[in-house]
């Protein structure tokens, strides 16, 4: 046994304490100084969410990653639980026209982020049983069944919080795991042609039965999408939004207006400044440089995960990695695509970046998770010599 | 567990990697161009949207009448303005601005609860000076009074229809105001300022200022004094005749400047919404046709002279009541005629056959010739909106009815202003000018005049000769004619009457229904001014131009010449000169004669009348009174007539 010392991945954490330091002045310029009693109360809360979540990681990196796989089940039926808490029991709560939240008197919980995760985990179970053998495609038919049904389940009670963000995200993760999975690749292009297919059929009915189609996308959706394809058409609150986080954005040019300088943020004009639109912020007031800077932290955080599963000598570790890398990368660029107008507008927060509790923590456990998988991998390699070729 | 991470496995990670990578490319791609490619304008958009927040209005040009007096000014009439995020007790504050903006509370709370970063609403808008101080006063967090002005017209009605007014954006809606809404308007400046939502400045982001250009002012070709004239003596016609309407107009014969224009039934501008469209969009004195009737015998003794046909002096006349053209007979309005006239007696008394004889001498083609060369049935393109054309016979379809009527002004359709400039062309020494209001463009700054409009002269119509022998001819029908009413001591007027019959819903002319109208000029020798006055279907008179209208552009030419500082003149021709030897004329027994039969009478004795209908049952003085020329005779009308 070698000698006990902090599970903590410096790399990753020192890319984590950046974007983490960066979401502060955001946060700060964004909305924070404009809190009624004390400017720095956003920050300080924030800070005390970072010291909390922390811990939180280095708890569950300190743990054998492996012990979990017996227990995600048990994790993903506790999920479920939450999830079905926000719409069956008193606790839950809405804002803004979507009941995403239960209130635990203290704190409140967004049960989708931790979903995801428990998801991600019992997918990996099922997928590391499956063997790192290619499978053929009858093989494959009735694991891709399995997983679908997990899927399914939290992906229907979140789409009917609604939170489309979310859904979309679980529906990305789950099909990169399954791609990365030992799943025929035949399968995987069936399934690429169904979701092709569905999306056609929406398409479809949009233009040709909208009364059926009214009935699975709803109203305010169909305004985002809408708002998205042609923002000057819809100047609905969406597309309104997002013209004025871009025009913000566009005015920060190479070297931004400076940190509490940006207009656009600083008028107001653009919402939700301290969470969703937080890039808006950190492009009007530091330019490229500070954009490309903090995609370039992402792309490092990526790489590093990457890195970690390339090096795994568990497949449940890999596929761990795999299905993180697909929740951070998916939620990377739906969140700065959506403030760039590349993508429709959902509730999606930028991770490590955005002001909130739950989904700081849910990123520091998944990053948890990476470093147990990280460390668990050196202990091998210093302690057999055969290597993972 | 070891191998774990098999080949496949292994190339698809790498293969999820360079999807990564490709998310992460198009980020920074999509970053490049947004800002990069797309900076500069993307900036500049936001600026503007910035800036727009404080624009300052540009002052509208103010309208001026000839010699620098406001006809139309601005007054301040502030905007409120909300900032909702700076509202700190909504509901205090919608109750409170309700009350004074007089308005809903839930209206006023919905505007406060608006999503925006300034929230402007209609009711906020030109507010009273007390309504703002009340406002300012009460000091209320995120409530913003704005500068703003709204149009003011000190004189009211006067002058309504050729200013127009504008609306709540101060955008000219009707007449000048909208005709000249570009230049009033001028452009709006703006205040680029920056601020956070706390509305603190940002330092760091310079201010830029781009002053308003205000609009320029407008300077007419109106003499606000010779306006307050006629608007005051058509404020007396309504009184006196309540009238349908009533028009004048009033200009410079020498440049076709305008210098007055009135139009009844008239409006106030500030409150235009309270009269029908039809009152404000009709300016009559350019707007309404009608048969101009004997004013129209201007243009056919013009012609005659200048062709030669007749000598004034010399030539007689013999008006037997009738003339008979084409099988049809053409009446004189007297009654058994005026007998044996020279010419200039034919003009003085109006005498119908005789001018009938006139355009059977100058014949169909040249009679219509100076017709149109006086600009009849064409625009006079004056610079005011709504300008009609009228209406003149085809040429092919005159016979010898339609010759004879048109010679004493029947059977064609005029516009006043047609009639005033052509009869400015008749007396000015020839000359069709051009009518015009707008006079020139001032920097309402400098003062300096931006743009000066110069008379337009069309054509020479008749030559100085004959123009110096039609005012002779005019001046002696005031002196000793028909236009005795309009006749001013040391100014001597010229002038024409004129009765127009109007056409009924039923294409025949309607009874006891007329158009009575006057044009007169003066002085004589050298006319300054041309003034047109006519009062529709007046009441309780005799509808008689010479009755009703004479007296009326009698006193706005006295008293616009002195306004205007014209020197009197002597030599002129004396009023009662003809009857030097007769001072005394016998009042006849009119008790039991119809209205229309009064006429005849009219060239010695005015008239005045009471009671309603068309026989005459009382007279004061008694028949058979001896009185002096031009004595008023008090008339008593009943429905029928009383037999005993």
């Amino acid at each position: 046994m070698q000698q006990k010392k902090l599970p903590i991945d410096y790399t990753m954490l020192f890319l984590i304490g950046c974007l983490v330091i960066f979401g502060l002045f955001a946060i700060y310029s964004g909305s924070g100084q404009y809190a009624s009693h004390d400017p720095t109360t956003y920050i300080k809360r924030q800070i005390m969410f970072f010291g909390i979540s922390l811990i939180v990681m280095a708890v569950i990196a300190y743990f054998d990653f492996e012990l979990l796989e017996r227990w995600t089940l048990v994790f993903y039926i506790l999920g479920i639980i939450m999830l079905l808490m926000v719409p069956f029991s008193p606790l839950g709560v809405g804002r803004n026209g979507a009941e995403r939240w239960i209130n635990l008197k203290y704190i409140e919980l967004q049960p989708s982020e931790f979903m995801k995760i428990f998801l991600v985990l019992h997918i990996s179970t099922i997928l590391a049983k499956a063997g790192k053998y290619r499978l053929s495609f009858r093989e494959s038919i009735p694991i891709t069944l399995k997983i679908g049904a997990y899927t399914a389940i939290p992906l229907f009670l979140i789409l009917k919080q609604p939170d489309l963000g979310t859904a979309l995200m679980i529906i990305f993760t789950v099909f990169a795991l399954i791609f990365t999975s030992s799943i025929s690749l035949k399968m995987v292009m069936t399934l690429i042609t169904m979701g092709l297919t569905g999306i056609g059929t929406l398409v479809y009915l949009y233009f040709n039965h909208f009364e059926i189609f009214t009935k699975i996308i709803a109203d305010h959706q169909l305004a985002r999408i809408l708002g998205w394809l042609d923002p000057t058409a819809h100047s609905s609150g969406y597309s309104y939004q997002t013209q004025q986080a871009l025009l913000g954005i566009g005015a920060g040019q190479l070297t931004g207006s400076g940190f509490t300088q940006g207009f656009q943020v600083q008028s107001g004009r653009v919402p939700e400044a301290q969470t969703d639109f937080i890039f808006a912020v950190i492009g009007e007031e530091f330019g490229f440089i500070g954009t490309s800077l903090l995609v370039i932290l992402f792309f490092l955080l990526i790489y590093r995960i990457i890195t970690i599963a390339f090096h795994a000598n568990s497949l449940f570790g890999v596929y761990i990695c795999i299905g993180i890398i697909g929740l951070f990368a998916f939620q990377i660029f739906q969140n700065i695509g959506m403030t760039l107008g590349l993508m429709p507008v959902t509730g999606l927060a930028l991770p490590f970046v955005s002001y909130g509790g739950s989904s700081l923590l849910t990123n520091m456990m998944a990053i948890g998770l990476v470093t147990s998988v990280h460390l668990r991998t050196k202990e091998y390699m210093f302690s057999n010599d055969e290597t993972i070729r | 567990m070891k191998h774990v991470s098999h080949m496949t496995i292994r190339k698809r990670i790498v293969t999820v990697f360079s999807f990564a990578l490709l998310i992460f490319l198009i980020i920074v791609g999509r970053l490049a161009y947004v800002q990069f490619i797309k900076g500069p304008s993307l900036t500049a958009q936001a600026e503007t949207s910035w800036s727009r927040d404080i624009k300052f209005e540009a002052e509208r040009g103010r309208i001026l009448d000839r010699n620098g007096e406001v006809l139309v000014d601005n007054v301040s009439a502030p905007t409120v303005m909300l900032v909702p995020r700076q509202v700190e007790d909504k509901e205090l504050t919608a109750q409170k601005l309700a009350d004074i903006l007089a308005i809903d509370v839930e209206t006023m709370l919905a505007y406060i609860e608006r999503e925006a970063n300034i929230v402007r609403f209609v009711e906020g808008r030109k507010l009273s000076e007390e309504q703002a101080s009340m406002i300012q006063a009460l000091a209320l967090p995120g409530v913003y009074l704005a500068e703003d002005s709204k149009r003011y017209y000190p004189n009211g009605s006067m002058l309504a229809h050729v200013l127009g007014f504008s609306g709540i954006d101060n955008q000219g809606l009707t007449g000048l105001e909208l005709a000249h809404d570009g230049r009033l308007s001028g452009e709006a400046g703006r205040l680029s300022f920056f601020s956070d939502a706390k509305g603190r400045r940002l330092p760091d982001l310079t201010d830029t200022y781009e002053a308003p250009v205000d609009g320029l002012d407008l300077k007419l070709t109106i003499d606000l004094d010779i306006q307050a004239i006629m608007e005051r003596e058509l404020d007396i016609a309504e009184a006196t005749y309540q009238p349908d309407g009533a028009w004048g107009i009033a200009v410079n014969p020498n440049t076709g400047e305008v210098l007055a224009m009135s139009s009844r039934p008239t409006f106030d501008p500030t409150h235009y919404q309270e009269v029908d469209a039809s009152v404000y969009n009709r300016n009559l004195p350019i707007w309404s046709t009608y048969e101009p009737g004997s004013t129209f015998k201007i243009i056919t003794l013009a012609a005659a002279l200048e062709e030669g046909l007749v000598d004034l002096e010399n030539d007689t006349y013999y008006d037997s009541g009738v003339i008979e053209v084409g099988g049809a007979k053409l009446r004189c309005w007297k009654r058994g005629g005026h007998g044996s006239q020279t010419y200039l007696e034919v003009v003085q008394n109006s005498c119908n056959p005789g001018f009938v004889s006139l355009g059977q001498a100058l014949g169909k083609e040249r009679l219509f010739d100076y017709i149109d060369g006086f600009g009849f049935g064409q625009k006079t393109m004056i610079d005011l909106a709504g300008e009609a054309s009228g209406i003149l016979f085809d040429l092919d379809q005159v016979g010898p009815v339609e010759l004879g009527t048109t010679s004493f002004g029947q059977g064609v359709s005029v516009t006043p202003i047609q009639q005033v400039m052509a009869v400015s062309a008749a007396v000015n020494g020839g000359y069709l000018y051009q009518p015009y209001v707008v006079s020139s463009w001032v920097d309402p700054i400098t003062n300096e005049v931006v743009d000066q409009v110069e008379p337009q002269e069309k054509r020479q119509v008749i030559s100085e000769e004959t123009s110096e022998e039609v005012r002779y001819a005019l001046e002696s029908v005031v002196a000793q004619g028909t236009g005795r009413g309009a006749y001013v001591e040391g100014y001597r007027v010229g002038g024409k009457t004129g009765t127009a019959q109007k056409v009924g819903a039923n294409g025949r002319y309607l009874e006891n229904n007329h158009i009575v109208a006057f044009i007169g000029f003066a002085p004589a020798d050298d006319p300054e001014i041309v003034v047109y006055m006519a009062i529709d279907n007046p009441k309780n008179t005799v509808q008689f131009g010479g009755v009703v209208a004479a007296p009326i552009v009698g006193n706005v030419i006295e008293d616009s010449l002195r306004a205007m500082g014209v020197e009197q003149r002597e030599g002129g021709l004396e009023k009662k000169y003809q009857w030097p030897e007769q001072p005394l004329v016998e009042v006849p027994d009119l008790i039991g004669l119809k209205q229309e039969d009064l006429i005849q009478y009219l060239t010695q004795l005015s008239i005045e009348t009471v009671g309603e209908g068309d026989f005459i049952i009382e007279q004061a003085p008694a028949p058979g009174t001896k009185v002096p020329v031009g004595e008023t005779i008090r008339l008593l009308f009943a429905p029928e007539e009383e037999t005993e």
